[in-house]
């Protein structure tokens, strides 16, 4: 059976996750020991690819072209509120792409944002690759539950650019509901409360028999880590400018260093009271003068600082389950998932508000690629004992006469589902009408798309009959189609064309993702190479003196010679015009060389 | 707001992009609904709004260069656009028939018995009765809903069926599980759940024909064998459920849920034990109470905090990995827990022992060591080490403490060697520099020792 592996493809970080043969599910260490993998993407001066730990480090020095939290920007606007505010602190350079997307651009190349994160999908492929000594082709990639549909297909896009063919879409409070119950023979119902590093759910499901079923689920797609993070970065800007009359700001540098000393400071204030941030040569003047940031943070400035954000996470949950008709007393367990939920002002808050001592019964940053990892087994080997059930999160429907919005799937239902209502025209002889597709979540509507159904009969307003059809897949993708119930004329969309690529643009990055690991294997090679080949002329160099004077008294000596001297500068030749092919050629020659050295001045 | 206005009809500018504009649901709507036929009056009529409302988004959207009022003087040709549309909630559903006439497929993966079974539920139509799609009779309970939407779910859910060969049945499977979650979805509110039983039991006629469906839906179960390339057919996802819950598994559970237990009160004991430990300690004691299943490479740092100065181990932690579902993690447990009660000679016995078990592991000799160097027992610490280093040469944290086991042996050129080798490791792993200025930090400490050792 083809392994599938499951990634979640987080905000700050992703892991990646297999299912073992023993039938527990494994989560993959990357090469540097650690099991999660920084979400970050870097271009070098060289046009190298960096991702995860290596992209990290090198942050501070190439914050133009690094580029972290590319999740925030998946499958949004240009024009988004969110994506506005996203762009006034990250370093690298965005633009408008020509699908209304947000388009990133490192070294003069512009890249769309599903790229960047098939950049990611990909070195966690190769994670997995190197552990199971075999290729790998097929995933599953969790999302955020309260994802919308562009934001789910942007996703799916991502797989697609990266090679791998994504089985499943499936949200990431479930999956790590999966790991908490999964073979365990349970009957509970548990709230999952998921706050990671930009984006907050917050699911319940009861487990019974195998049977994972989703009863609700809400979430903020913009509230997570990088908002604290924020939070204290503001915080140090505006001291700093009282202090030094100096706006940080201005200073991509500055401003990733800043991030990184605000997240730290953050992360250790989860378990001590009080961090001292320092951060020498930060910002030198115009007449030269040098100047250092320092500053003392406390747990409960912290906790003033991101009052408002815990305050939000909690109003979604009192919210959800007031909707859905459960009393915190009916749950048997809250989950705490993403690495937030280690934060103590959360921990303290969520006890408050479910009345119940949260439980980590299952690991913060791996759970959900774990349950992953098992949905990705589940669907291939035809197991019959656990499976998931999900709800579509929002209220989908269309606008009708007056501006009113018409649901035709609301919040909560079981997917993959369909709905179908029969509209008509409002105006005599129309013959046409507009589809306009809305997402309600939290009572804004948002335009998920829109099209226009043509060519209706002219008719007297209201006899004309149009049915409009809302498809959900398993995934939580969407699909409308309208029908004139007359003339069986149909129209239809897959919702996304509007903020999505297209397909020629997928293809094309698909070509160009290969590529380039192309040659970046043809490159490593070749480096690997060089190097074998400069130790063999170090030696040809150190043996050449002793070997002159032995092959001079002999009869073939120059020959020897005049041959050697040959090998040698074609090896150098094609070290110079980087010729993959001439050096593997001619690096065998020289080692033969070498080997008659070293024996000739043995022999001596 | 003049009259005039009210007249004209206004309609969009071209190439206008309607995402980039800050529209209100309403003004969303007005601008969907202009074509350049419609007047502001009319439309006043098709939203059923004041007509100032109306005007007012109108003024709106002329001022967001959304749209235009043509000149009244233009020809009328120019404005043809198609008209748009008017929509309203209409009375009902068209019905879907259902009613094709069953082809069986060679070759798919459900046998001759379950596209039967199949083709009936589809046959029953979403119009029927939703109780009778998820197999419910008239006396069911509304507990009975969830159960039998699970059963089915188990059966019918698109998972089930993920890349399999299905021919026709493709689309009906998808469409029959549809059929089943509506029904589901209409059924979950326990008053709605009431009026469709009331309806069912009213109509005794829809009861019997279930009878009979079900007893041909229990002839599923237990069918005859399937052919061959079909793998788990309902009957087979039937008896797995069966070994679901069988004695064995339970023992199996319970089995686990002791270790689990076991582990607990380890912990517990480890955190009391660990009480009087310093700041930097309490941090993760903190955690611990919290529930937190501490990694093994976190107890490592724990254990690197007894260590005296060693203030970066901790940041470093994360260059370690092992496995909690590794047989030595229950073990290594119980080292540590000899560790922190101060009985060092058995915790060294036991670290041994992983070590020769587990001789792959590194991190056994390394903590080994550790635990020699803090007995003072260099030479054995430094072997110890070394073997460590064998298994992994590029761990930052060893090639660290090799050369601090150096200086204690008094191995100068050991130490040096370690140590550059640390720096170079350091350098290549990253140009982290932060590690890098801890290590520098770290150095001067080595080197006040060397002058220790002079000064001797
Ligand atoms: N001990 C800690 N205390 C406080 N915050 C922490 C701690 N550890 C990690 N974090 C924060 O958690 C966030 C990362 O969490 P996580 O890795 O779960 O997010 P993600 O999966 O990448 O994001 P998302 O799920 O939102 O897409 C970061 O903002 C990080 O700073
Ligand atoms: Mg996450």
């Amino acid at each position: 059976m083809e392994p599938v592996i499951g990634i979640d493809l987080g905000t700050t970080n992703s892991c990646v996750a297999i299912m073992k043969g023993d039938g527990y599910p494994k989560v993959i260490h990357n090469k540097s020991g650690s099991n999660t993998t920084p979400s970050m993407v870097a271009v070098t001066d060289s046009g190298k690819r960096l991702i995860g730990q290596l992209a990290k480090r090198q942050a501070v020095v190439n914050p133009q072209n690094t580029v972290y939290a590319a999740k925030r920007l998946i499958g949004r606007r240009y024009d988004d509120r969110e994506v506005q505010k996203a762009l006034k602190t990250i370093p690298y350079k965005t633009e408008r792409g020509p699908h209304d997307d947000v388009r990133i651009s490192l070294r003069n190349h512009s890249y769309a944002v599903p790229e960047i994160s098939s950049m990611i999908l990909n070195g966690l492929r190769m994670v997995a690759q190197d552990y199971l000594g075999r290729p790998v082709t097929k995933a599953v990639v969790t999302v955020p539950a309260y994802f919308n549909d562009n934001q789910r297909q942007a996703t799916k896009d991502a797989g697609k650019i990266a090679g791998l063919e994504v089985l499943r879409i499936i949200n990431e409070p479930t999956a790590a509901a999966l790991t908490y119950g999964f073979s365990r023979n349970v009957s509970q119902k548990v709230a999952v409360f998921d706050l990671g590093g930009g984006t907050f759910d917050i699911s319940i499901l009861e487990i019974d028999q195998g049977v994972f079923n989703v009863i609700t689920s809400a979430g903020d797609t913009f509230l997570g880590g990088e908002d604290f993070d924020e939070r204290i970065m503001e915080w140090l800007v505006l001291n700093f400018a009282k202090e030094c009359k100096v706006d940080l700001r201005t200073d991509r540098m500055a401003l990733q260093r800043l991030k990184e000393a605000a997240e730290n400071a953050k992360i250790e204030l989860s378990t001590v009271s009080e961090v001292q941030i320092n951060l020498p040569f930060i910002y030198s003047t115009p007449e030269g003068e040098t100047l250092h940031l320092t500053a003392n943070l406390s747990r409960d400035k912290l906790n003033e600082l991101g009052a408002d954000l815990v305050e939000r996470c909690m109003h979604i949950c009192t919210e959800t389950m007031q909707n859905a008709g459960i009393k915190p007393a009916d749950l048997d367990d809250v989950l705490m998932v993403g690495g937030m939920s280690r934060m103590p002002a959360i921990r303290d808050a969520v006890t408050k508000c479910f009345g119940i001592t949260p439980s980590y019964t299952v690991h913060p940053d791996e759970a959900v690629a774990l349950g992953a990892a098992i949905q990705g087994w589940l669907l291939v080997s035809g197991n019959t004992d656990t499976l998931l059930l999900d709800v579509t999160p929002h209220d989908f429907g269309i606008l009708v006469a007056g501006g009113d919005f018409n649901t035709i799937i609301p919040k909560d239902t079981a997917i993959p589902t369909s709905a179908r209502k029969v509209f008509t025209t409002m105006r005599d002889n129309q013959t046409q009408v507009r589809i306009m597709i809305m997402q309600e979540s939290s009572n804004t509507h948002e335009l998920l798309g829109e099209f226009a159904l043509t060519g209706l009969r002219e008719a007297p307003k209201g006899a004309v009959r149009i049915e409009v059809t809302f498809q959900i897949s398993a995934d939580g993708i969407v699909s409308v189609y309208a029908r004139d119930l007359e003339t069986n004329r149909c129209q239809s969309v897959t919702v996304t064309a509007s903020s999505g690529l297209t397909n020629e643009e997928i293809q094309r990055m698909i070509q160009e993702n290969t590529d380039y690991l192309v040659t970046s294997e043809a490159t490593q090679k070749f480096e690997t190479l060089h190097v074998e080949a400069e130790r063999y002329l170090r030696q040809f160099k150190l043996l050449l003196p002793k070997a002159i004077m032995t092959l001079r008294s002999s009869s073939y000596g120059d020959d020897a010679l005049q041959k050697a001297s040959t090998v040698v500068s074609r090896l150098q030749e094609a070290i110079k015009r980087r010729d993959l092919n001439e050096l593997e050629n001619s690096l065998a020659p020289l080692k033969r060389t070498v080997e008659l050295f070293e024996k000739l001045t043995k022999d001596q | 707001m003049t009259d005039n206005k009210a007249h004209c009809k206004p309609r969009p500018l071209a190439g206008v992009n309607v995402y980039a504009l800050k529209l209100t649901p309403l003004e969303g709507f007005i601008f969907s609904q202009l074509d350049g036929q419609v007047s502001v009056e009319q439309l006043a009529d098709i939203c059923q709004l004041p007509e100032e409302n109306v005007l007012e988004a109108i003024d709106n959207l002329l001022k967001l260069k959304a749209i235009e009022l043509p000149d009244s003087d233009m020809p009328t040709e120019y404005s043809r656009p198609a008209p748009t549309a008017k929509t309203e909630p209409a009375v009902a559903m068209a019905p879907r028939s259902m009613n094709e006439q069953p082809q069986y497929e060679e070759g798919i993966y459900l046998n001759a018995e379950q596209q039967r079974e199949v083709d009936r539920l589809l046959a029953l139509g979403e119009e029927e009765n939703p109780l009778l799609i998820l197999g419910l009779t008239a006396d069911a309970a509304f507990a009975d809903v969830k159960k039998s939407y699970f059963k089915l779910a188990k059966v019918y859910h698109p998972d089930r069926f993920y890349g399999r060969e299905l021919g026709s049945y493709q689309e009906k499977l998808a469409t029959l599980f549809e059929m089943i979650n509506q029904a589901f979805n209409t059924l979950s509110k326990p008053r709605v759940f009431e009026l469709w039983r009331k309806r069912l039991a009213e109509n005794p006629a829809a009861s019997s024909q279930l009878k009979k469906e079900n007893s041909k839906n229990q002839l599923i179960a237990v069918d005859d064998e399937p052919p061959p390339q079909m793998v788990p057919s309902p009957a087979k996802a039937h008896s797995s459920a069966r070994r679901y819950s069988s004695p064995i598994s339970q023992e199996l559970e319970e089995v686990r849920q002791n270790i689990l237990k076991e582990r607990r009160q380890r912990q517990n004991i480890y955190v009391d034990r660990l009480g009087k430990a310093d700041e930097a300690m309490q941090a993760a004691i903190l955690k611990l109470r919290d529930g937190f299943l501490l990694e093994p490479c976190e107890k490592i740092a724990m254990i690197c905090t007894l260590v005296p100065d060693n203030p970066f181990y901790q940041s470093l932690r994360a260059d370690f990995f092992l496995d909690e579902n590794h047989p030595s993690y229950m073990d290594l447990l119980q080292v540590e827990v000899l560790v922190d009660s101060g009985y060092l000679d058995k915790a060294l016995a036991g670290y041994a022992k992983l070590s020769k078990e587990y001789y792959k592991i590194s991190a056994f000799h390394f903590m080994e060591s550790l635990l020699l160097y803090r007995q003072n027992e260099v030479v054995k610490a430094m072997n110890a080490i070394d073997k460590a280093l064998a298994v992994s040469p590029e761990q930052l944290l060893f090639l660290l403490h090799a050369s601090r086991v150096s200086v204690a042996c008094k191995n100068n050129s050991g130490k040096d060697y370690f140590w550059v080798r640390a720096i170079a490791l350091a350098k290549k792993l990253s140009c982290d520099i932060s590690v890098i200025g801890q290590l520098l930090v770290y150095k001067p400490a080595e080197q006040q020792n060397k002058s220790e050792k002079q000064a001797e």
